[in-house]
């Protein structure tokens, strides 16, 4: 596609969009609008899984217990067309999370923010209308 | 050429002029897609043909260019099909916008979008309001909170309290058709007697028989009914019948729950190398008021393809929503011995409300506040 200027993504952090109406399941009925959680944790693993995927972290609290939380995020089809792929965020990576946590109040959470603290830059927008990058093999 | 180049964020309209490297350039429709469909320009184009000679609609589709195409036509365009060129300009315009927020802008976005605009007021066109007919008395008797599933206000006391599509079961011929966040892609494939229509989302397919066989037994009910084709000129004809009463119309299919009686008679032309003009007829006299008809355009969108839905595989949509419900009955029964008023139940809703401004609202994980 010729047109569609490229703009510099030079974004320090990885900022996860409000999840726009439609999607597969209310998010209301499964997070709680009254729990806003924030944490900070280490990647453990990235399931890349319809209809939504989910990214592991460990939380070392201040007093040192080591809890695994899981963070629900976009569909990988979605993610694919938009350059992601299951080894976009590897592990070890530090983030730090802001979102919902479960209305069950399990360790999980919906994210609605994700940064990296180093700065370093994940993604990058496709360039062409529609057109994801290459995919791996 | 159909497009014209702008400076994203300016109302500057620089007709042809391909601005500084420096500046975002917007790719903005100057005139609706339709309107460039190669039957409409081009008086010898000829429909591509498979090597048996049938109408060719095989390919990959997408029906992301419906999504700036409202559904119900918005009343004050009465019984207008097209928008006037000052509206089509502002439609093309957010278009273009959104296309460069998501493709651009956005990390981590699941929003999908297309690349073309088109200038129909609204994607039902009969009757002519553009609207979809009321319910009737008999429809709105069947209507349930669990139409709507999780987006509905519950209670969930069991699975069958979600929707199918919360469920990872189906969205229905419509649902699965309507042009949703993302997903929204389908194949056809075709043989000398047979169509296939595969969708992206939810992964199903439909086998479209054109050998002139009869229906299936009215005893047979399917999700997805019973399909039959025929090619009417260059258009493909499929008539459904023997739907179920459990699907519903409307994106996704979450909305309206239809009869055992429906049937959908769809029409496939296509009408470009792009694109195929899709139109429904939706005939449910236990349901609607009156029957009606829907356009869709199924285009092809550069470098698309379909990708595993496997829904079940990541889906706690269930899990939570029981085990919230299961939470919030805990609480209610908590306070209640204590002597407390009973927490809110919170209302359901399509997504999470904007993160809070205020920082001390937040639970700190790493603090121990989690649990």
């Amino acid at each position: 596609m010729n047109g569609i200027a490229r703009i510099a993504a030079g974004a320090a952090a990885l900022t996860i969009l409000a999840p726009p109406s439609l999607a597969h399941h209310s998010f209301a009925s499964e997070f709680d609008a009254t729990r806003p959680v924030a944490l900070v944790g280490v990647v453990k693993r990235m399931q890349f899984s319809n209809p939504h995927s989910w990214i592991y972290i460990d939380v070392t609290t201040e007093a040192g217990e080591v809890q695994e939380w899981a963070i629900e995020g976009a569909a990988p089809n979605a993610l694919l067309r938009r350059g992601w792929n299951r080894n976009s965020l590897p592990a070890g990576t530090e983030i730090s999370v802001r979102g919902f946590q479960a209305r069950d109040r399990t360790r999980r959470a919906a994210g609605r923010d994700i940064r990296l603290p180093d700065g370093s830059e994940l993604f990058v927008g496709s360039t062409g209308v529609g057109a994801g990058p290459e995919l791996p093999d | 050429m159909n497009r014209i180049a702008i400076a994203a964020g300016t109302a500057l309209f620089v007709a042809g002029v391909s601005g500084p490297g420096a500046f975002a350039q917007l790719e903005v429709d100057s005139i609706p897609a339709e309107e460039t469909a190669a039957a409409v320009v081009d008086p010898d184009w000829e429909t591509p043909r498979t090597s048996w000679g049938h109408p060719s609609l095989e390919g990959i589709w997408s029906t992301d260019d419906m999504q700036s195409v409202p559904r119900d036509r918005p009343e004050e365009f009465g019984a207008r099909e097209r928008l006037t060129e000052g509206e089509f300009y502002e439609r093309a315009l957010e278009d273009a916008e959104e296309r460069h927020r998501i493709l651009n802008e956005a990390a981590y976005s699941s929003r999908s979008v297309g690349s073309r605009t088109f200038g129909y007021t609204s994607q039902v066109v009969d009757p002519p309001d553009g609207r979809i007919p009321p319910m009737n008395e008999t429809g709105l008797a069947r209507a349930r909170p669990s139409d709507r599933g999780t987006y509905g206000p519950g209670p969930f006391d069991t699975f069958e309290d979600l929707h199918l599509y919360d469920r990872c079961i189906t969205r229905g011929i419509l649902g699965s058709t309507f042009a949703v966040i993302y997903g929204n892609g389908l194949r056809i494939a075709q043989s000398p007697d047979a169509v296939v229509i595969a969708y992206e989302m939810l992964a199903e397919a439909r086998v479209i028989r054109l050998d002139g066989r009869p229906h299936a037994a009215d005893n047979i009910r399917q999700y997805l009914g019973n399909s039959r084709g025929y090619w009417d000129g260059d258009t493909l004809v499929v008539e459904t019948r023997n739907l179920t009463d459990k699907t519903s119309i409307g994106g996704n299919g979450i909305g309206v729950r239809h009869s055992e009686a429906m049937t959908i008679t769809e029409r496939f032309t296509r009408v470009d190398p792009e694109m195929i003009e899709y139109v429904a007829t939706v005939d449910d006299p236990e349901t609607y008021t009156a029957p009606w008809t829907v356009r869709m355009m199924l285009t092809t969108q550069p470098g698309y393809r379909i990708f595993e839905y496997s829904c079940h595989e990541g889906n706690t949509a269930v899990r939570s929503a029981l085990g919230g419900e299961r939470m919030y009955e805990r609480l209610v029964e908590e306070a209640i011995a204590n002597g407390e008023p009973p927490p809110e139940r919170l209302p359901s809703q399509p997504f999470l409300d904007q993160l809070p401004d205020d920082e001390s609202v937040f639970i700190d994980v790493n603090r121990g506040e989690g649990l």
